[in-house]
């Protein structure tokens, strides 16, 4: 084997070891096609090509309704378990609620006072919102009604995706206003670029997951409309 | 249907229409078509998410490794004839800069 087909079989190895569930049978299929390139140099551009599956990351596909049963359960199974954390969460959410308004009182600058202003701002509908939150525990389905939990399975991936749905309005009227209020009142330590690099960065990852997700409704509707 | 409408894409499906019923190798397309593998598999993958394309693993024949297969399923070759019919209709807009000619 030449030098060169040894790369080209390294990069479709690392290419297979690390894609994501949902594009590892696509790096497997990339992988066999490399060895049917008939040019060294071709099978390496072919090899590094093949990265580009890493770039996203793909969870494993659904491909039948006890599998979609079996993910709807993990999924309620989460919230479940997620309600002693929603509680923590807005508590934690009126505590800094609390402390930021504090030192909006004590602060001596005005500057200084429009962040702590911003950052009591942002933290006061997260804090209601998590409380509400954490007050909905009934509402995940029975273990025992796996029609039940599809349909919360669903309902939740459709809310998360709907950018113009009340959670998601909380969540950016917040992050804006708590981001741009650590940038103001930290901007003397380290806060103002890596702050707005955060928050783009956590924008990039909505962004993403709700790529995801999008994908599971199209598969879940599949499904059901497969099933039905 | 959220299929990025790309001229890859209608490229590909193209080439899949040209032999419906067939199974197809992933290289065997890069080489009729001349996308390179960064951009054709991505739109195979969109593709068999929507359901268009059903993939397989070819039987493995002696000493050779199975090849991942890719054809269009029925909904697929609808689709892909819609894409094509509209690609080879030509657009009628208007001229730019007003046409020529009215000297």
């Amino acid at each position: 084997m030449s030098l060169l087909r040894g790369v080209a079989e390294g990069v479709s190895r690392f290419v297979v070891r690390h894609a994501s569930p949902g594009s590892k049978e696509w790096a497997e299929g990339l992988a066999r096609e490399a060895d049917f390139v008939e040019s060294d140099w071709k099978a390496v551009a072919w090899s590094l090509g093949s990265m580009r599956v890493l770039l996203s990351y793909r969870e494993a596909p659904l491909r039948s309704f006890a599998e979609l049963t079996k993910a709807a359960e993990k999924y309620a199974e989460a919230k479940r378990q997620s309600f002693g954390t929603t509680n923590a969460l807005w508590i934690s959410n009126l505590c800094q609620t609390l402390s930021w308004s504090v030192c909006f009182f004590l602060a001596r600058s005005w500057q200084d006072r429009i962040g702590y202003s911003l950052l009591t701002l942002g933290y006061v509908p997260m804090t209601i919102y998590t409380l509400i939150q954490s007050r909905k525990e009934f509402d995940v389905p029975d273990r025992f009604d796996p029609a039940s939990m599809i349909q919360y399975y669903k309902a939740g991936l459709e809310r998360v995706c709907n950018f113009l749905a009340p959670s998601s309005l909380v969540y950016v009227y917040s992050y804006t206003l708590i981001f741009a209020g650590m940038g103001i009142v930290f901007r003397k330590v380290f806060f103002g670029l890596p702050t707005s690099l955060l928050y783009i960065g956590l924008a990039l990852l909505l962004l993403q997951k709700r790529q995801h997700n999008l994908r599971r409704l199209e598969e879940i509707e599949a499904l059901l409309h497969a099933s039905s | 249907m959220k299929i990025r409408k790309s001229t890859q894409t209608t490229q590909l499906l193209a080439e899949f229409l040209k032999a419906e019923q067939e199974w197809r190798y992933g290289y065997d397309i890069s080489r009729n078509t001349g996308l390179k593998s960064g951009t054709l598999y991505p739109i195979l993958m969109r593709l068999a998410e929507h359901r268009l394309l059903e993939t397989s693993w070819e039987t493995n024949e002696e000493g050779r490794p199975p090849r991942h297969m890719y054809r269009l399923t029925q909904d697929g070759l609808r689709y892909a004839r819609e894409q094509i019919s509209a690609a080879s209709v030509p657009t009628l807009g208007k001229p730019a800069f007003g046409g020529v000619g009215g000297l």
